[in-house]
């Protein structure tokens, strides 16, 4: 077999539309962060002398792509001048109106699909096998109709879903580490989480992450895997590295103001924190946290500050500086208030405790420590102060 | 609890003052500005410690710093106070140094065993008290209360007491913290209601964003749609392409058959050209044998033939002329020989005649008269008359000259003929004109007549008419034959000319036909010429109809290597061009086209490039369609739109949803403190308020809505309260603030009282029944009393008597 050397990438959203509503033309930005992302991968396929390019899902996104960057994508493909090995994902499915269906693609772009999920590249010794999405949502694959690894190759299997996660109403091709190790495929090449995983008990199976973090729940690095596989006695051994492709880095950074007297203390704050990061380069968000008594416009906070970043906000999450434990001892009506607030506080957070991820759980939770903090300037001030609408 | 010392080293204007308070009631009683809040501050100071920082935002110095002694020493104060359960502390604290110590009676100092505050230190009071500061200030301390005497006063009260009825604290109001919540909600967010607020208006925006989205959602499907259709044109046009291939190939096989078949078609024509032109020359060398006769045509044979034949009939016409000439001579001389001279004849005729026709007149003349002797004359004249002679010769005569001319086809028969037939009717005329003038004189004339005619020779009339026939007729005769002569001698004359001029055109025949002339025999010489005119004529027709044959081959020819030129798309000049050409191609042809004729294979393919060629435009047409398509995703710009509006909707409505659970929060714990101690509360009011109103309102009540009643001792009805006067609101309000302590300290420890003031609005009345009321209070609590009034101290002492401990501030 010798050696055998590819990239795997997966994820990449092209044309995804950002939630983060920046400024100008921010996310127009971002899109073109994300194909100068992806040509960064384009190019470390070059430089290594990869023999291919695998796709793990979500190339694009179906709703939003548009033509233009389909004929960038048709360039930036065929320069790359080495198979490339494409499945669908859940934001790109093989629909009958995908552009997997009707564009036309390069000649050395193959795009697995259910009607024609193998390729197998005689001159490298390779096979790969691809489970890709053909609808937004899919349940459970049906495994037992992937074919048998080819003997004498080096066998991929491209799959885009969810390992090992909870199956409970999982609409995105759950499957666990047996049921892919029981296929006996020499690399996983997985797709769908934003985040790089290469820690999954089944040992050769890599999730790349999206090249471009998308979000602000997708900090840290993000790039692709270069991987090399090689002959051993005995079995295959793989190197498999890890390289950075993102243009921009999100940071999502909570900073306490508990014990800060003034706004100037707060702004001093801020511009403390924001020291060491890169404006042209980190997208930023800071939650303000902690009690306090002052007014927090947070609109007119991020202002004073975004003026040079591409991405700045600061978002007021502080609460009051109310001394709940001794209201809670109050015998008026702020204490009653006090206490049945509490109590279901408490409540919802007992549940939280059980179900931490629940979003309906954590938004009750939200109203009541807001509804607290307004009960009690209503009751104490007769008014509530109202900053931004 | 039971305040037992009062150390004060210095707060406010207070330097070095020790106060021992008594457990149950405790007047105060000091002018203004001695320094009654200040003692009270002191108190609130030492048990809750003391906030410093910056002024508040109305500008007023925190308590640290507003208490700091005005000598500028020590800032510092001792308290010693007991609980319920017998316990004493001494807490003491220096306010400069901020430090604090609290110790038991055994010495021991619990500062540490209680939580601490960063500024105001150990939180014992809470502990001990069971409330903190604000709830203590809130309970423990009856302020002076605001003027009653006006409205705004008596509003202010009424307030105070629904606050405390409702929230339990007078500050806080319960409908001024829902008005706020509801406000907000209605004005910051927005309701169901409402069209115009926040949250109305992000409704709206993300309406607008999601249509804006479903037509690009609209747009891009159709899109897509496009690219579908462009995908199955292509397929289409390839298909066409691939198709016409075919044909071309089909086509150009078709066309080298068809060339090659043109080829030999042209060889045939070839051959076939020469052979005409071999011919062509063998026409020429007969056609130069004959040239003799090339100016000779087959009519000039023929007139020359018709000559020929009309010149014998011209000699026999000849011989018959000449014979009837000799008969007319001698006819006309037998005639002449008959004749009478002519003077004489006419002489005789003359004078007869006029004698005639003068009886004639006479007879006419005489027709009235005898019809007897007109008989006789008549019938006289008949014996005499030449008419019956004359008019049937006359006719005879013009008849014989008609034939004659018929015959002859002289005119001067045909003149002769009708002169003769003229004349007769003129004669026969006269004649009669004659008979009818013969009249009256007839007799007269008669004898006349008759000696006229015995003159000239005649017996009678009758003789001499047959003499006149006779003459006449003879005369004619002999004209006739006269002018029969010349007329047949005209004809020989013009015969001979006639057979001249043949002789002249035969001469001229034969020279133009360089015959041999020696033989006589002009039949014989003319069917010779005859013979070569007619070889002359037939070889230069048969030379004429092979040049045409091969004018007909060369058009074939020329429109054969046309139709080869057109077939290769090419012009050949010559043979050689369309050899070479046809000797190029490959040989691929395509003999066997299942019937299909070239024509048709090229309708195929005119039909096929027409299909191709509308594919073509509709493919051009949907690309110039996809050259429309958004370059920029508008739809991740409106997804983007709708995402921020989104978080914006959910973080309103969050907010929304906050001040809704709030005041729903808040009404429920109204209600619930209500139903908890409202019973309580109101049992204490009435109780207090008997006394205080000195039995007159024992009963007070708060209905659902939370207002509070009191029955009218007169009428047992409930009267709300803002309708009792302000002194009454005032004793009701001290009975609420009284019985909040004693629900506010229901299971903790009881609070001492600090009245500050509470009576001024009183008369003396009901500043007794006030006192008596402090009294049973003070049996269980220690009370401090405030005041700078003479009066309120002398009912006081009238009332505690012995039980009353002043306590001094100087």
């Amino acid at each position: 077999m010798g050696i055998i050397k590819f990239v795997h990438c997966a994820d990449i959203h092209l044309d995804a539309p950002f939630r983060e509503h920046g400024q100008g033309t921010y996310g127009d930005t971002r899109r073109k962060d994300i194909r100068d992302a992806f040509l960064n991968i384009l190019n470390r396929v070059k430089t290594e002398n990869a023999g291919f390019l695998l796709i793990s899902g979500d190339l694009y996104e179906h709703g939003s792509v548009v033509k233009s960057t389909m004929e960038w994508l048709y360039m930036v493909l065929s320069e790359v001048g080495v198979p490339v090995v494409i499945i669908p994902g859940n934001h790109d499915p093989y629909l009958l109106n995908s552009w997997y269906k009707n564009w036309e693609w390069p000649s050395n772009v193959t795009i697995l699909t259910p009607d024609n999920p193998n390729l197998v590249l005689e001159n490298l010794n390779v096979n790969i096998y691809g489970m890709g999405f053909s609808g937004f949502k899919e349940g459970k694959p049906d495994l037992s109709m992937v074919s048998k690894p080819k003997e004498g190759f080096f066998n991929i299997f491209m799959f885009h879903g969810t390992l090992d996660m909870d199956f409970a109403g999982n609409d995105y091709k759950p499957v666990t580490t047996m049921e892919l190790e029981a296929l006996g495929y020499d690399y996983y090449a997985l797709g769908h989480f934003h985040n790089i995983r290469d820690d999954y008990p089944l040992r050769n199976a890599y999730n790349p992450g999206s090249p471009e973090p998308l979000g602000f729940d997708e900090t840290g690095e993000h790039g692709a895997i270069l991987v090399t596989a090689e002959t051993v006695q005995g079995g295959t051994s793989l190197k498999v590295e890890k390289f950075n492709t993102a243009v921009r880095a999100y940071h999502d950074e909570d900073l306490n103001i508990t014990g800060l007297k003034t706004l100037e203390e707060i702004k001093m704050r801020v511009l403390g924190h924001l020291e060491g990061f890169n404006p042209q380069r980190d997208i930023i968000r800071i939650n303000l946290k902690g009690l306090t008594e002052l007014s927090i416009d947070e609109d007119m906070l991020t202002s004073l500050f975004a003026e040079n970043w591409l991405y700045l906000k600061i978002r007021n999450n502080t609460r009051k500086a109310y001394d709940i434990e001794s209201l809670e001892k109050d015998l008026s009506l702020k204490g009653a208030f006090v206490r049945e607030m509490k109590s279901r506080i408490r409540k919802v957070a007992d549940e939280l405790e059980n179900n931490p991820e629940n979003p309906e759980l954590k938004r009750e939770e939200e109203i009541l420590v807001l509804a607290l903090s307004y009960g009690l300037e209503a009751l104490q001030n007769g008014k509530i102060e109202w900053l931004s609408e | 609890m039971k305040i037992k010392l009062l150390d004060i080293k210095g707060f406010g204007k207070f330097n070095k003052l020790k106060i021992e308070p008594k457990e149950g009631f405790n007047i105060i009683f000091e002018n203004n500005e001695s320094g009654k809040s200040t003692l009270q501050a002191f108190i609130r100071a030492m048990l809750y410690g003391q906030r410093g920082g910056r002024r508040s935002k109305d500008g007023s110095l925190p308590p640290l710093k507003h208490n700091k002694p005005w000598n500028g020493e020590q800032y510092a104060g001792i308290l010693e106070y007991t609980l319920e359960n017998g316990k004493s502390y001494r807490v003491g604290r220096n306010f400069e140094k901020g430090t604090t110590n609290l110790y038991d009676e055994g010495a021991n100092n619990l500062t540490n065993s209680f939580p601490a505050d960063k500024e105001k230190g150990p939180m014992f009071a809470e502990e001990h008290l069971g409330i903190d500061e604000a709830a203590f200030e809130r309970s423990a301390f009856i302020s002076q209360l605001q003027s009653v005497i006006d409205e705004e006063g008596k509003k202010n009260l009424i307030n105070k007491l629904s606050n405390l009825n409702t929230t339990g604290s007078e500050e806080i109001s319960l409908t001024d913290a829902l008005k706020a919540l509801d406000s907000t909600l209605l004005e910051r967010v927005g309701t169901k209601t409402s069209t115009t607020r926040p949250l109305n208006r992000i409704n709206n925006m993300l309406s607008d964003l999601e249509q804006q989205k479903a037509e690009i959602e609209k747009k891009n499907n159709s899109f897509m749609e496009t690219v579908l259709d462009l995908r199955e044109q292509n397929s289409i046009l390839n298909g066409l392409n691939k198709k016409l291939e075919q044909l071309y190939k089909k086509k150009d096989s078709m066309i080298s058959s068809r060339l090659l078949s043109l080829k030999k078609e042209l060889d045939g024509l070839i051959t076939e050209r020469d052979k005409i032109e071999e011919s062509i020359k063998e026409s020429n060398r007969n056609i130069i044998k004959l040239k003799n006769y090339e100016n000779i045509s087959a009519e000039t044979v023929s007139e020359i033939t018709m000559m020929l034949r009309e010149q014998q009939q011209i000699e026999e016409v000849l011989r018959l002329e000449q014979t009837r000439l000799t008969e007319f001579q001698e006819k006309c001389d037998e005639l002449s020989e008959l004749l009478e001279p002519e003077e004489l004849f006419e002489k005789k005729v003359r004078e007869v005649q006029e004698a005639i026709n003068i009886y004639n007149e006479a007879k006419e003349q005489a027709k009235q008269g005898s019809d007897n002797a007109f008989k006789y004359n008549i019938s006289t004249a008949h014996k005499r008359s030449w008419m019956p002679f004359i008019v049937p010769a006359g006719l005879l005569s013009a008849m014989l000259m008609l034939v004659n001319y018929f015959y002859s086809q002289n005119p001067v028969f045909l003149g002769i003929s009708v002169a003769a037939a003229v004349m007769t009717v003129i004669i026969l005329f006269i004649n009669n004109i004659k008979r009818n003038n013969t009249g009256v004189r007839a007799y007269n004339e008669a004898d006349e007549l008759n000696r006229v005619l015995h003159k000239a020779g005649f017996a009678d009339v009758v003789e001499y008419a047959k003499y006149r026939q006779e003459q006449i007729q003879t005369r004619e005769l002999y004209e006739s034959y006269k002018k029969q002569y010349f007329n047949a001698k005209g004809h020989i004359d013009n015969l001979l000319a006639k057979k001249d001029r043949f002789t002249e055109i035969w001469d001229s025949f034969i020279a133009d036909c360089k015959a041999d002339c020696d033989n006589d025999n002009k039949e014989e010489v003319l069917e010779k010429i005859k013979e070569g005119v007619m070889g002359y004529i037939k070889a230069s027709e048969d030379k004429n109809k092979l040049l045409s044959e091969k004018e007909n081959l060369n058009e074939k020819y020329e429109m054969v290597l046309r139709e080869a030129g057109t077939m290769a798309g090419e012009v050949f000049h010559t043979i050689d061009d369309f050899n070479n050409y046809v000797n190029g191609l490959n040989d691929e042809t395509d003999p066997d086209n299942n019937g299909t004729t070239l024509a048709r294979l090229e309708d195929i393919i005119k039909e096929t490039e027409d299909r191709k060629k509308n594919a073509e435009i509709r493919i051009a047409a949907i690309n110039a369609r996809l050259e429309q398509a958004p370059t920029e995703s508008e739809l991740s710009k409106v997804l983007e739109e709708i995402s921020y509006y989104t978080e914006k909707k959910e973080e309103l409505e969050m907010k929304g949803a906050s001040l809704v659970l709030a005041s729903q929060v808040l009404k429920e714990a109204a209600l619930k403190m209500q139903r908890d101690y409202i019973p309580y509360l109101n049992e204490e009011m009435s109780r207090m308020m008997n006394i205080l109103s000195g039995g007159r309102y024992h009963k007070i009540t708060t209905n659902d809505a939370l207002s509070i009643n009191l029955e009218a001792p007169e009428t047992d009805e409930l009267i709300p309260v803002n309708r009792l006067s302000a002194g009454t609101i005032d004793q009701v309000y001290f009975c609420m603030r009284l019985a909040a302590v004693t629900l506010i300290e229901k299971d903790r420890e009881l609070l001492p009282l600090f009245l500050d003031e509470p009576f001024s609005q009183y008369d003396e009345d009901r500043v007794k029944n006030a006192f008596e009321l402090l009294k049973e209070v003070s049996k269980k609590r220690q009370v401090f009393f405030f005041t700078c009034r003479e009066r309120e101290y002398e009912i006081a002492a009238s009332v505690f008597e012995d039980n009353m401990n002043r306590i001094r501030l100087n």
